[in-house]
């Protein structure tokens, strides 16, 4: 099992930056840190083999591990207030549990683990609505519902308790229509399966405590040495302090409130639909009435939750559950959430949501003045063990002094990309990848680890425990398939920051000089940094895309900027970045595309700019119409070659080819499948927007049936048509030239395995020879022939 | 406990998967002769190959496609993966639980390759198929 985890607080450094890394030895061991420049990372023994070079810095040296935990699972906190302080009480919430029977779940709680004391409304060991008290001297009164709650309904939930009488009142009350419970069930019947309202008496009080108040979770420990101020919690002026929470609930929650009284059911449905509608003495009852809509504006970032009563006790939600999720009153006339934001006032909850390890500081690196740009890494190894289980690698990205350039080629790093395909599990979690990928997953000792620390998070291709769609992923947290040396099971080796590396190997290699920056440079500079560099090099697979990152791509193109988009399915889905903490990106998954799941009815917008999420495609901006190429299929099992096409012979084209016989096939070899056409493959596309007078330079051939189109352009499935590479001449990559105004250029081979045929041969072959004579033809100055 | 329906067990689902098993797998399977050529076809190409040199990628036979198939939309628990414990040097066979975050059980038999265990894999799957459906 893996020993040692680590992530930094940022991904992209220039010189004279601090980064600073968080550790986690696993088993309390010491550790030896070393900076490392990163060259290449596949250790295949066929290809040129693992290379990095450690670099000369004062944090390389051993440290003294410590055991750091992730404090996995979202749900809302309330500090602590004396007005809490409250015999008697009513919690209630409409709640749309999606796993009911998994255990006690906190739902509202003033509750306090250690000492047993406080309130909670809770789901219970049986899947019941239940009302707990505690009078923290060692006596515990539960009353539940005595009915199963079923999952993907909407329920009002609500528990009363008045302390004069002992009196407890369970209400599990079904709220349905034909429309809010998305794809979830509408025809309750009997409705006395679920539906319920119980009492029981109790003898004892519950006790006051120092917890917060938790929507969604309950307060393992009061305390728990972390806070969140600052970026996403930018309303956090001072340190928010967390408690540690456990009985995490899955689901959505809508409209929490909080009385300090036991409420008749006339004055709960009142509440629920809001403080306007409350006379005065039930306003006076009120401790807290927190309407998750309240800051919804043109988005819904924010992770502040409102208290709309007289006492503002605003909150927080912790590790980013999911916003802009339909509520219990979802008519479906709108599916834009800011548009009927009082439609959209649910939050959905999940165990294995996390934004941010919150680890203690392990050590930091000030990048020197002269560090040349490239990939690094802070190479962690339990006792200096260089092994799989021993050791870990913290990838970040320098980039040349701010606002300089300091070469004339400049690859821009996809970390969009990675953080969407991080720590995907889905070798334990998901039948189809297997399918996929065509053979049997292989995990590695990090995978295995991922597999049992659920709390490391997941990926835009992951469900949730509660199989709800991944649309967050933050990178500060240990992203384990992001490293050197690792080989995915999607691939038939190497996929993402670790493919991206055999392009830098190349480069190194080639002695062509290159400065890089990440997509979230892109995203902050745009064009800008992109007008420093003569040539532009993407890698294998930037397929997350912001708005403003896809601007600069067209604006370069505009300007004459000469770009080499090197990958395949490239620009395809919408992702944005927090717009207060640039670690975190969104994306949801629209009703098409190749995609691991499907966005629920309604829940299409992103909450982090309220715009349609999904793909670029359905906004008008196909890939096509940013390089060139539309992604066409897929298929993990073999890669396959090109032929040359004809244009390759015209006179505006025959320098790519320079040095390459006509008949030559063209990468029959390569790390990635074995060829230099496959994983993912493009496509021009004239009726997507393919620029009209592109040339044809090559296209590939041979996939086998696995390699199929992708869905988005399959209206009906049939036979014959939408199969496979041995039957379908959409199945193909195809490698494309064209000329853009002020003398720019794009160049794309439209494989994801393009690169991973590089060092074949010694770095001697017809792929390598077709990019150095691109980017040496770009490189010169003046008019392209 | 009243009795589960049918729709709460999934049944539509597991006896079609059922049907077509006995349809079209197991017959592939029961005849020694045949059951021989597809374990013989894994063996000396448990990927693929990819396409080369003007040639095509070499594909599964259908026949062998369509029991591989069947293997790979099996549902997760018992499941097998392949385990890396030394980079192109020791693979071993792993069991998933189905269950998230419960670990995967790892059997000691080293394999040299990927395609050794991949293929080690295939025949423990043909075996446990016919075992399941009463064959031996």
């Amino acid at each position: 099992m893996l020993r040692i985890t680590g992530y930094s607080d940022k991904y992209s450094v220039c010189p004279g930056d601090e980064i600073t890394f968080y550790v986690n030895s696993e088993k309390n061991e010491s550790y030896k840190a070393d900076i490392v420049r990163l060259i290449h990372g596949d250790t295949n023994p066929e290809g040129p083999g693992f290379k990095e070079k450690v670099i000369k810095a004062p944090c390389n040296k051993n440290y003294k591990g410590k055991n750091q935990k992730i404090h996995g699972g979202s749900y809302g906190c309330i500090q602590a207030d004396h007005r809490m302080d409250t015999d008697s009480f009513t919690l209630q919430a409409f709640i749309f549990p999606t796993t009911p029977d998994k255990g006690r779940q906190g739902l509202i709680t003033k509750w306090d683990e250690k000492s047993s004391s406080g309130f909670g409304m809770f789901i219970d060991e049986n899947g019941h609505l239940s009302c707990r008290i505690g009078n923290g001297a060692g006596k515990i009164a539960e009353v539940s519902s005595k009915r199963p709650l079923l999952r993907k309904v909407w329920y009002l939930a609500a528990v009363t308790f008045d302390a004069n009488s002992g009196k407890v009142k369970i209400y599990q009350e079904p709220v349905v229509t034909p429309t809010n419970g998305g794809l979830g069930m509408s025809m309750l019947y009997p409705l006395d399966s679920t539906a319920n309202i119980t009492s029981g008496t109790i003898s004892i009080r519950p006790s006051s405590n120092k917890a917060p108040l938790l929507i969604a979770a309950s307060t393992k420990n009061i305390k728990s040495g972390r806070h969140v101020c600052g970026g996403h919690y930018k309303e956090a002026l001072e340190p928010f302090l967390l408690p540690e929470q456990h009985e995490v609930y899955n689901g959505k929650i809508d409209r929490p409130r909080f009385s300090k009284k036991a409420l008749e059911k006339n004055e709960i449905d009142t509440l629920t639909r809001g403080i306007s509608g409350c006379d005065g003495y039930l306003r006076n009852q009120i401790i807290g009435a927190w309407d998750f809509h309240a800051n919804i504006t043109d988005k819904i970032a924010s992770c502040q939750i409102i208290d709309t009563s007289a006492s503002k006790l605003n909150g927080f939600v912790i590790n980013m559950p999911a916003r802009a999720m339909t509520g219990y009153n979802w008519t479906a006339d709108d599916i834009v959430y800011h548009h009927v934001p009082e439609e959209y006032g649910a939050i959905h909850f999940h165990d294995d949501d996390i934004d941010d390890a919150r680890w203690e500081e392990s050590f930091s690196f000030k990048i020197p003045a002269k560090l040349k740009s490239g990939v690094y890494g802070a190479r962690l190894r339990i006792k200096g063990i260089e092994s799989p289980e021993t050791e870990d690698y913290v990838p970040f990205f320098v980039r040349p002094p701010q606002g300089k350039a300091t070469a004339k080629v400049c690859l821009i790093i996809p970390t969009n990309s990675y953080m969407a395909y991080s720590n995907d599990n889905l070798a334990t979690n998901s039948v189809v990848a297997e399918l996929l990928a065509g053979r049997v997953p292989i995990m590695q000792a990090s995978d295995l680890y991922l597999n049992e620390h659920r709390e490391y998070g997941l990926s835009t291709y992951s469900c949730h425990s509660d199989g709800s769609g991944v649309c967050y992923s933050s990178r500060l947290r240990p992203i384990l398939n992001m490293r050197p040396k690792y080989r995915h099971w999607l691939s038939p080796s190497l996929w993402q920051l670790n493919a991206d590396l055999h392009l830098t190997d190349w480069l190194e290699e080639k002695n062509i000089n290159y400065d890089v920056h990440t997509d979230e440079d892109l995203d902050r500079e745009g064009v800008d940094l992109l007008n420093r560099y003569q040539v532009v090099l993407t890698g294998s697979h930037p397929e997350y895309s912001s708005e403003s990152m896809l601007a600069a791509y067209e604006t370069y193109q505009q300007s004459g900027g000469r770009w080499l988009y090197l990958g395949a399915d490239g620009f395809y889905w919408v992702s944005e970045y927090h717009p207060d903490n640039p670690n975190i990106i969104e994306v949801r998954k629209g009703e098409a595309g190749t995609r691991a799941w499907t966005a629920n009815p309604g829940e299409y917008n992103n909450a982090f700019d309220g715009k349609f999420g999904g793909m670029w495609r359905a906004r008008g901006r196909i890939p096509t119409k940013v390089c060139g190429l539309t992604f066409t299929a897929y298929g993990f099992d073999v890669s396959s070659y090109y032929r040359r096409e004809p244009d390759s012979e015209r006179k505006e084209c025959e320098w790519i080819f320079k040095g390459i016989g006509r008949d030559e096939i063209i990468g029959d070899f390569g790390l990635v499948g074995g060829g230099a056409a496959g994983l993912e493959i493009d496509r021009y596309d004239l009726e997507f927007g393919t620029p009209h007078e592109a040339f044809l330079l090559a296209r590939s051939e041979g996939h086998t049936d696995l390699m199929m189109q992708v869905n988005e352009e399959i209206h009906f499935t049939c036979r014959g048509y939408y199969g496979g590479g041995d039957e379908n001449p959409m199945v193909r990559a195809d490698m494309i030239y064209y000329k853009t105004p002020n003398n720019g250029a794009v160049f794309a081979p439209g494989s994801l395995a393009w690169c991973g045929s590089l060092s074949h041969n010694n770095y001697k072959n017809n792929v390598s020879k077709i990019m150095e004579n691109v980017i040496k033809g770009f490189l010169k100055p003046g008019e392209l022939p | 406990m009243a009795k589960k329906t049918g729709v709460q067990e999934n049944r539509g689902y597991t006896q079609t998967d059922d049907f077509i098993t006995r349809t079209h797998i197991l017959p592939l399977l029961i005849d020694k002769k045949k059951r021989k050529e597809l374990l013989d076809e894994h063996k000396n190409n448990p990927i693929g190959q990819p396409g080369c040199n003007g040639r095509a990628g070499i594909q599964h036979s259908e026949d062998l496609q369509r029991v591989i198939d069947k293997f790979r939309r099996r549902a997760m628990a018992g499941k097998y993966v392949r385990i890396c414990k030394t980079p192109h040097k020791d693979y071993r066979i792993g069991i998933v639980s189905g269950v998230r975050g419960k670990p995967v059980k790892i059997l000691t038999k080293p394999y040299p390759s990927e395609d050794a265990c991949e293929h080690e894999i295939f025949k423990k799957r043909v075996n446990d198929l016919l075992k399941e459906y009463g064959y031996k």
